[in-house]
């Protein structure tokens, strides 16, 4: 067999020739229990959210680029991925913001529906920071 | 990110001297450098709650809104980016649709200075960053070094 024939890990294919004996029930599970291996392997939808919020902050880094539109940054894809990740997101960009303070603000407002940063400090990074932390530590979502 | 980033981002950068003057920072932008501010992001963005914009100019994504920002702290319109003794200048950039996209500053031996977004700062001649994600310079502006900024040249 050539390398190329190996099967990746997680991607077995069905063997052949079909065994003898073998009926349509158990080819089925046994369909069913590798698409399950293979889901467990590799899942998009298995990742835990640290990761899947880790993945799109790092995208987002880099498909913003050197806009210096704010608008455009926000709008970006993976940012617009973060927000649709909902409420459970919330404690990882809390502590995104903490060790790495980013514009995380129009995210953490839209999935909260909350803004507990005071008009006089919108746009100054610190001061939206600690507002920010200050909230998530009175809701018990920093550590 | 790096210098062969800012290159591939901005094309004539490849032809035109540029040095890095910072590091990355999120805590500014371009609007703001130009306007001398290191410490608030500044855009139009609505809804007005996660970026600074001066107080009483309307927040729209346009060029005569960005005159007026500017105009808060004293610039008015101007016809070239020629340097001016006892003047400062700002340019403003924007798209082929006229929508404002980045502002840099003038220094005091004629080049310019600009922070890319939320990355770094680099000193530049103006052409170098014209025809990139920014589009061109569409206006300049100039207003007297204040008294301050005069004495410390």
């Amino acid at each position: 067999m050539s390398a190329l024939a190996v099967p990746l890990p997680g991607f077995e294919t069905t063997p052949k020739p079909r065994l003898a004996g073998v009926g349509q029930a158990s080819k089925t599970v046994q369909d069913q229990w590798m698409r399950a291996h293979r889901e467990a392997v590799a899942p998009v939808s298995r990742q835990p959210m640290w990761q899947r919020f880790a993945e799109l902050a790092a995208t987002w880094k880099e498909e913003r680029g050197y806009s210096s539109s704010l608008t455009d940054v926000l709008m970006s894809p993976s940012y617009q991925r973060v927000i649709a990740l909902g409420r459970p997101v919330v404690p990882y960009v809390l502590a995104e913001l903490a060790a790495r303070p980013d514009h995380w603000f129009w995210a953490l407002a839209t999935i909260t529906g909350v803004n507990p940063v005071p008009e006089r400090a919108a746009g100054n990074l610190r001061a939206m920071t600690k507002a920010w932390l200050r909230w998530g530590d009175n809701e018990g979502l920093v550590d | 990110m790096s210098q062969w980033r800012i290159k591939a981002e901005f094309p004539r950068l490849k032809r035109a001297p540029f040095f890095l003057t910072s590091p990355e920072s999120p805590h500014y932008n371009c609007v703001a450098w130009a306007a001398d501010d290191d410490q608030n992001v500044w855009w139009p963005h609505l809804p007005p709650l996660f970026s600074y914009w001066p107080p009483g100019v309307p927040r729209k994504e346009d060029l005569q809104t960005f005159i007026a920002a500017f105009a808060t702290l004293g610039y008015t319109v101007c016809a070239d980016g020629a340097l001016e003794p006892g003047f400062e200048k700002v340019a403003l950039f924007a798209d082929a649709e006229g929508t404002p996209k980045h502002a840099a500053k003038q220094l005091p031996n004629g080049r310019w200075t600009s922070k890319l977004g939320l990355a770094e700062d680099i000193e530049h001649i103006i052409w170098g960053l014209e025809g990139g994600q920014y589009g061109n310079v569409v206006q300049y502006l100039k207003r007297k070094i204040p008294p301050q900024v005069a004495s410390k040249a």
